[in-house]
C-alpha cells in the first residue's frame, strides 16, 4: 500500500453527487489542499465522495473550515478511499 | 524625538505632536489612499521622522512602539501594479483575434436581437444569438415570442438547435405552443413533458408557467409540477421514487443488522459491516472515477434526469438529519471533546442516526408519491 498522505485542507463546496453513483455515499466534498504535511500529492484540490458531510467532518456545517485529512493513494477523482479527518482550527 | 513616547498612557504612545490621533477617532485603518497618521508634516515633520526611524531600526522595532500593537501593521504597503499601455504601433497581443465589432441598434435586448436578424451578416447573427443564449429561460421565452411577431421565426427555428442546443430548441417549441392560437392539447403537453425531462427544474417551471400550465404542489422544499409526471414516452417519476423508498427500507434493515453484530463498536465498523453485507448479497457499489493527475479537479457538469431533483432533495433531507444530530452532540459534549468523539463514534448511536435519516427519506418520498399522483390526475 502506498504511503498515506496527510494534508491541511479547507472544505470549499459540498453538493449532492449529481450522478448518485453510490447509494451509501451521495455527497461530493471539494477540498482545497492548503498544505501537504506528509506524503506526496500533486494536487491543489481533491473531491471526496462521502456519505455525509456532517458525519465525515464531525461538524454540522464544514464548508469554509480547515481540517487535517489523511488520504491513502491512489487519490482518484472523486476520492473514495479511506479517510481520516480531524479539525485543524477552532470555529 | 517622539515626545509622546515618554508616557505610559497607552493612547499616547506614538502620537508625536500633530500626528496624534484624536481621542475620538475610530480604530486605525490603512488604505492605499490614506497615508495614515504617521507621515503628517511631510518628510521633515513627525511622520517623516517616524519613517526615517522605521528605515533605521526596522519594522519590528517600530511595531513594538505601537499600542495596541496589532492596530496597525508596520510594513511596506503593497502598491497595485501600474498599467503601462503598449507603445503605439506595437503588434497585437497573441491569441485569437477579436471578433469584428458590430453594433446592434435598439434600446432593449429584443430590439438589438431583432436588429441582428435584420442585418443578417455573420457577425450580426452571432451577436443576436449571443443575446438569446445569454438569457435565462424566463426572459428567453418572451424574447423569442417577440422575435416571432417581428417575422424572424423561420431563421430562428432553423438555427435554434445548431446555435443554442436542446435548451433553445425546447424554448422555441414552447413559444410555438403558446402562440399557436388554440388551447394546448394533452398530447402536446405530454410531448413537452418528454422534452423537459433532462432540463433543470427552474427551466421546466419557466416553460410551464409561460404556457399557463404551471401547477405546483410543494413537498418539503421541492416544487413538483407537471414535468415530473408521465409524458408521451417518458415515464412518471412515481416508480423511481417508490424504488427509492424501497432502498431506504432496505438500508434501515442493513444498518439495524450491522448494529447487532458482535464486535461492532464504532461508526466506522458499522459502515464496514454494511458494505460487507452488501458485497455478500452481490450488490457491488462501483464508483466510476478518473485519476486526477494534475490536481485540476472539476466536478463534471451536472447530468439531469426527470426525477433527479426529487432524489437530490431526498439526499439533502437525509443529510439534514445527520447535521442536526451532530450539532446536538456538539451542544451536549462540546466540539471535539473526548465525550463528543465517544458519543459520535458509538455504534448504536450511529445506527440510530442512520435509521432516522432513512425514515425521514421515506416520509418525504411518500409525500412526493402522493403529490405526483395528484398531478397525474390533473394532466389526464
Amino acid at each position: 500500500m502506498s504511503e498515506q498522505v496527510t494534508v491541511a485542507a479547507t472544505v470549499l463546496q459540498i453538493e449532492v453527487d449529481p450522478y448518485l453513483r453510490d447509494p451509501l455515499r451521495r455527497h461530493l466534498a471539494r477540498i482545497r489542499i492548503d498544505d501537504v504535511l506528509s506524503g506526496e500529492l500533486d494536487a491543489t484540490q481533491v473531491t471526496l465522495l462521502i456519505h455525509s458531510p456532517s458525519k465525515t467532518f464531525m461538524d454540522p456545517n464544514p464548508v469554509g473550515y480547515r481540517y487535517l485529512v489523511g488520504l491513502t493513494p491512489p487519490i482518484d477523482d472523486p476520492y473514495t478511499g479511506p479517510l481520516e479527518i480531524e479539525p485543524a482550527d477552532e470555529h | 524625538m517622539l515626545d509622546g513616547m515618554a508616557t505610559d498612557d497607552a493612547s499616547a504612545r506614538l502620537t508625536a505632536g500633530p500626528a496624534r490621533r484624536p481621542a475620538t477617532a475610530g480604530p486605525a485603518s490603512v488604505h492605499r489612499s490614506d497615508p495614515g497618521p504617521f507621515v503628517a508634516g511631510g518628510p521633515s515633520g513627525p511622520g517623516g521622522r517616524l519613517l526615517l526611524l522605521q528605515r533605521q531600526v526596522g519594522n519590528a522595532a517600530v511595531q513594538a512602539m505601537l499600542w495596541p500593537p496589532d492596530e496597525v501593521t508596520v510594513a511596506r504597503q503593497r502598491v497595485p501594479p501600474a498599467y503601462t499601455a503598449p507603445p503605439p504601433g506595437s503588434p497585437p497581443p497573441p491569441g485569437p483575434a477579436a471578433a469584428p465589432a458590430v453594433t446592434l441598434n435598439g434600446a432593449t435586448p429584443l430590439e438589438q436581437a431583432a436588429d441582428g436578424f435584420t442585418q443578417a451578416t455573420s457577425a450580426a447573427l452571432d451577436q443576436a444569438w449571443g443575446l438569446l443564449n445569454s438569457r435565462a429561460m424566463f426572459d428567453l421565452l418572451p424574447m423569442l415570442a417577440g422575435l416571432k411577431t417581428k417575422g424572424f421565426w423561420s431563421v430562428i427555428t432553423a438555427d435554434a438547435t445548431p446555435r443554442g442546443g436542446p435548451r433553445m430548441a425546447n424554448a422555441v417549441h414552447t413559444v410555438d405552443l403558446k402562440t399557436k392560437g388554440s388551447p394546448i392539447t394533452k398530447d402536446e403537453l405530454a410531448e413537452l413533458i418528454d422534452r423537459m425531462a433532462d432540463m433543470f427544474p427552474d427551466q421546466r417551471a419557466d416553460m410551464l408557467r409561460f404556457i399557463g400550465k404551471y401547477v405546483v404542489l410543494t413537498v418539503d422544499g421541492i416544487d413538483l409540477d407537471f414535468s415530473y409526471v408521465a409524458g408521451a414516452t417518458s415515464a412518471s417519476c412515481v416508480k423511481e421514487v417508490q424504488d427509492e423508498i424501497a432502498q431506504a427500507k432496505f438500508f434501515i434493515k442493513e444498518y439495524a443488522a450491522a448494529g447487532q453484530k458482535k464486535g461492532v463498536k464504532t461508526g466506522a465498523q458499522v459502515e464496514q459491516a454494511v458494505k460487507d453485507s452488501l458485497a455478500k448479497q452481490g450488490f457491488g457499489i462501483s464508483v466510476a472515477g478518473t485519476t486526477s493527475s494534475t490536481g485540476a479537479i472539476t466536478i463534471t457538469a451536472t447530468p439531469m434526469t426527470k426525477a433527479q431533483p426529487i432524489l437530490t432533495r431526498n439526499t439533502e433531507i437525509h443529510e439534514s438529519v445527520h447535521s442536526h444530530h451532530v450539532a446536538a452532540l456538539q451542544k451536549q459534549f462540546g466540539r471535539g471533546t473526548p465525550g463528543f468523539k465517544a458519543a459520535f463514534n458509538d455504534a448504536q448511536d450511529w445506527v440510530r442516526d442512520e435509521i432516522n435519516a432513512r425514515k425521514a427519506e421515506i416520509k418525504f418520498l411518500t409525500k412526493v408519491v402522493a403529490a405526483l399522483k395528484k398531478l397525474e390526475k390533473m394532466v389526464k
